[in-house]
């Protein structure tokens, strides 16, 4: 496979300007994940379960939630989802192929969404700052996702069995914006970032 | 500020949805059929009742689907809210 140039990633030069701060105080961590694909799905009027089955997927989520391990699907509406998969992790045939087997529209969104990870005991509190949902633990808890407003940018939320690590996927567009709303808010408690360091070579 | 039961994502922040108007209002099967008149009608008169109104909402910052609210205009209390070819949820 030919070498392929590092991508650039849309908090890149937030990540310089930022990279001195933080430290083992930090109350609040994140992680910028990089190499992961984003894949847009919607089907309508179908069963959907069989029809997830017949894609070689696992079973939809329900309504506010998501489900899986490395591969991901967060449910986005009563007929949408979003697939995330790990890059280097064969992603379902149908989307090599371009082909799914059911009338399903496949969108490669990759490049148009951040994944950040929040998590400490402040990584809650200071998203709370921002959002107007509910993102108490009981309510919020393990397996959930919301699409909803943080610091009036669209993000996409999901919560963890830890309850002090929050997944968040923002627009590549708003990345930046978000990222320099967590730094300023999260200041307080001495808030961290850092870049997921890149699956091996040869993936 | 207005908290809204969205059909699939449950009470959500006013600030997630947007307004859509009057709800019920259906584009005529045959618009050439129509005069002037009628036509300016169904695009832009609108009942602009006081009180109950049955209205159009879309979940824009969330699931972005498009449902219908149960709003009094005096009160702001919402009584339900439906899918577009569903039955009510109260709030
Ligand atoms: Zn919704």
């Amino acid at each position: 496979m030919p070498e392929r140039p590092r991508d650039t990633h849309a908090l890149d030069a937030f990540m310089k300007g930022f990279s001195a701060t933080g430290g083992g105080s930090a109350e609040a961590r994140v992680l910028v994940h990089q190499g992961f694909s984003v894949h847009n799905l919607r089907l309508r009027g179908q069963d959907h379960a069989q029809a997830f089955a017949r894609c070689g997927l696992p079973a939809p989520p329900a309504n506010n939630e998501w489900a899986g391990d490395d591969e991901t699907l967060y449910w986005l509406g009563p007929d949408e989802w979003l697939l995330v998969c790990p890059e280097g992790m064969a992603t379902p045939d149908f989307i090599a192929s371009g082909a799914p087997p059911e009338p399903m529209t496949v969108n490669d969104l990759t490049g148009g969404w951040v994944m950040l990870t929040l998590s400490g005991p402040g990584a809650r509190p200071l998203l709370e700052r921002g959002c107007t949902i509910d993102l108490n633990p009981a309510v919020m808890g393990e397996g959930h996702c919301a699409q909803t407003l943080l610091a009036k940018s669209p993000v996409l939320l999901a919560t963890h069995a830890d309850p002090e690590r929050v997944t968040l996927l923002v627009r590549r567009s708003f990345a930046e914006y978000v990222a320099l709303w967590l730094a300023h808010t999260g200041e307080p408690c001495h808030i961290a970032f850092a870049f997921q360091a890149r699956h091996a070579a040869g993936s | 500020m207005l908290l809204i039961e969205c059909p699939w994502c449950g009470p959500r922040d006013e600030s997630e949805f947007a307004y859509g108007g009057e709800a019920d209002i259906s584009r005529p099967i045959d618009p050439d059929a129509l005069s002037d008149a009628e036509w300016a009608d169904y695009l832009f008169m609108r009942s602009n009742r006081k009180g109950e109104n049955r209205e159009i909402w879309n979940h824009q910052h969330g699931c972005r689907r498009w449902f219908v609210v149960e709003r009094d205009t005096v009160s702001y209390a919402i009584r339900a809210t439906f899918p577009m070819d569903g039955e009510g949820r109260s709030p």
